[in-house]
């Protein structure tokens, strides 16, 4: 009988799901979110749960899964399963209805922006120490705009990132409107791809990861300064206390936020990520 | 932008009403309707509630639409109804620099 029942319990395992637990939970949160399957909300998906479950084990066999504050993926066409936090399960929250569509979101440009709910200082960032990207597969127009971004008033407590006509900033905890740039790349392509901005071992690092490889942008090395924002991190558009600027309609299929890592690490996430995007919603990156 | 031009007293009810229609579900809030203040033009010191055609079709929480909650009506009706929305530029609601 013990025997019998042994074997049993044996054969539910080996037919039984072996995907990673904390992906079981993300499924199981966007699922109930969408009201549906999550096959049937990314039909170019073969086995979208396994896609899902080797992303989160490839990120626990690296070492980075512990480093990770919020990684939201807005690719379900469904705004409650798109604020789904993949880390936290936690919900963010859409403002005023972006477009949703199989593999992105997009908003506005004028009014609609994504708010993570959580201020960076809350997630323990530190001034000497964070990290904060996109992903996005193309569209938008003009310059100005900010991707991923908030600060306390006057420019005392700024992380973020936007493009203007002076090219790509990163800011990360500073007390003046400095931070580390790549200049003259003012066009709105410039958010396309994989972007990454890291405050690590005092450097800021912006990185780019497209289809043809992965590059560094721009590179500083500087002090700790400042104090790490107490407003809630905002993509699409910036948050400055209770008012916003800098809205994006730039296309994103990822926003996350993590402790400062090296550039090994980043560009390992980056690709990760992309994997992670191109195999659940069967699109390709610029 | 399309949407409606409304007190700040309509537009903060407005606000606070799609977030308990989400509370009272159980639901953590993914969507929020932000009003912004109307800095210029002939609508200045009213608010500005975006509301265009895209919100009414966008898939919400178990794959529902917004005309599928109960509370949907009344506030459309609060601010005058679908046809009461307006076309406003973008410039009517610019913050100053500080």
């Amino acid at each position: 009988m013990r025997l019998g029942m042994r074997m049993g319990l044996n054969s539910r395992q080996l037919g039984g799901s072996r995907l990673d637990p904390a992906a079981k939970l993300y499924i199981a949160a966007v699922e109930a979110a969408l009201g549906a399957t999550i096959e049937s909300a990314l039909p170019s998906a073969t086995n979208p749960k396994k896609i899902i479950s080797d992303f989160y084990k490839a990120e626990k066999d690296a070492g980075r899964y512990a480093l990770h504050k919020r990684i939201y993926l807005p690719i379900y066409n469904n705004l409650a399963a798109n604020a789904v936090d993949a880390i936290t399960r936690d919900s963010g929250s859409f403002v005023n209805t972006p477009t949703t569509a199989m593999g992105y979101v997009q908003g506005n440009g004028t009014n609609q922006y994504f708010d993570f709910n959580v201020s960076p200082a809350g997630m323990a960032l530190t001034p000497s120490s964070g990290g904060f990207g996109w992903l996005s597969p193309g569209g938008g127009s003009g310059v100005g705009l900010v991707n991923v971004g908030c600060e306390n008033s006057s420019f005392q407590s700024v992380i973020g990132q936007y493009i203007n006509t002076t090219g790509t900033r990163m800011v990360y905890n500073q007390s003046s409107d400095a931070g580390v740039l790549q200049p003259g790349a003012a066009a709105v392509t410039q958010n396309h791809g994989v972007l990454s901005m890291q405050r690590h071992s005092g450097q800021r690092n912006i990185r780019r990861r497209v289809s043809s490889g992965v590059s560094s942008l721009a590179s500083n090395v500087s002090a700790d300064a400042g104090t790490v924002p107490t407003v809630t991190m905002t993509a699409m558009a910036c948050k400055r206390e209770s008012s916003l600027f800098g809205y994006s309609n730039v296309r994103y299929g990822a926003w996350w936020v993590n402790a400062g890592w090296s550039n090994t690490d980043d560009d390992e996430f980056t690709l990760n990520l992309k994997t992670l995007w191109e195999n659940l919603t069967g699109l390709t990156l610029p | 932008m399309i949407g409606y031009i409304t007190t700040p007293e309509v537009s903060a009810q407005i606000s606070a009403a799609v977030r308990e229609a989400q509370i009272s579900r159980g639901i953590a809030p993914y969507l929020a309707i932000h009003g912004f203040p109307i800095t210029s033009g002939e609508h200045v010191g009213k608010h500005f509630l975006p509301f265009e055609d895209s919100a009414i079709t966008t898939p919400l929480h178990a794959n529902t639409r917004l005309a599928d909650f109960p509370e949907f009506a009344a506030l459309i009706a609060m601010l005058g109804g679908l046809e009461a929305r307006v076309d406003l530029s973008p410039d009517a609601i610019l913050q100053p620099e500080p």
